[in-house]
């Protein structure tokens, strides 16, 4: 009995499109996004509409969580410091810009009393973090 | 004559370990990037002792709990107070816009007049401590 010489196995699915499709995505992720910067604890910032790019390289950011954390920089900071800290930064670098990153949930009692705080060092104009509303 | 079957070319380079690394890279970029589009909204902080305007000249928006809203002491809602500011920023370009928060409104909110009123030309806003709740 002439038994069948068994067939090769066909070689397995074609990887080929996978690979495309995985290479296009590695592409989009590559170009379109930007990394996280370490933060503290996780602020999510209130949407706006507003188009008003942030500063450049001499900002400071003053995160304000929901529960009402404060952080200079990537530093805890109690609210009772956070003047005399900013006051020493500014003496350090004349053109410092001041970024108050707070939560949207974050009542706006909280925020006035660090602007109170802010004025009495000197500070006359903050901006105000913001991420863009989709349209 | 028979001719002899063209053995297939064989597969020189193996793709597996080049698309192991292309996952992870893939996998790498999704988890460390961001995609939130962060912009700000500039405020001015005013100087303990800048002069308040006077009660015409001033336009003075308290945010209450809630939906409230009052334009230098009366109740509006958000079309009128974006008239009553194109028609002042026409009188008096650079005029100075005046936002009272209560204590208990969250940012979100805030920042969401913050936008109609920059929306209606308005460049110079402040946030104020508000004296006494809103009735």
């Amino acid at each position: 009995m002439k038994i069948p010489r068994p067939r090769r196995r066909k070689s397995g699915d074609n990887v080929t499109p996978l690979i495309n499709v995985v290479f296009l995505l590695l592409i989009f992720f590559m170009l379109t996004s930007s990394f996280v910067q370490p933060e503290l604890f996780p602020v999510a910032p209130p949407q706006s509409i507003s188009e008003a790019m942030p500063g450049d390289k001499n900002r400071l950011t003053i995160l304000v969580s929901a529960d009402g954390r404060l952080a200079l920089g990537k530093t805890a900071v109690e609210a009772g410091d956070i003047g005399a800290e900013v006051a020493k930064r500014k003496r350090a670098n004349r053109n410092l810009r001041i970024e108050v990153k707070a939560d949207g949930k974050v009542p706006a009692g909280r925020i006035l009393a660090l602007l109170d705080r802010l004025r009495a060092v000197g500070v006359n104009r903050i901006g105000l973090t913001t991420a863009r509303r989709a349209r | 004559m028979q001719i002899s079957r063209q053995s297939r070319v064989r597969r020189l380079i193996n793709l597996t370990p080049l698309v192991d690394v292309v996952f992870l890279l893939l996998i790498f970029f999704m988890l460390a990037s961001s995609f939130l589009d962060i912009r700000q909204v500039s405020i001015s902080v005013l100087r303990p002792g800048a002069p308040i305007g006077t009660i015409d000249d001033d336009v003075r928006i308290r945010i209450g709990t809630g939906t409230i809203l009052t334009l230098n002491g009366k109740p509006a809602d958000l079309k009128m107070i974006e008239a009553w500011v194109r028609l002042r920023l026409r009188l008096k370009p650079g005029q100075r816009i005046d936002v009272v928060p209560d204590t208990k409104v969250p940012l979100q909110r805030v920042v969401d007049v913050l936008d109609r009123l920059r929306a209606s030309g308005a460049k110079s806003i402040a946030l104020e401590r508000p004296v006494a709740p809103i009735k």
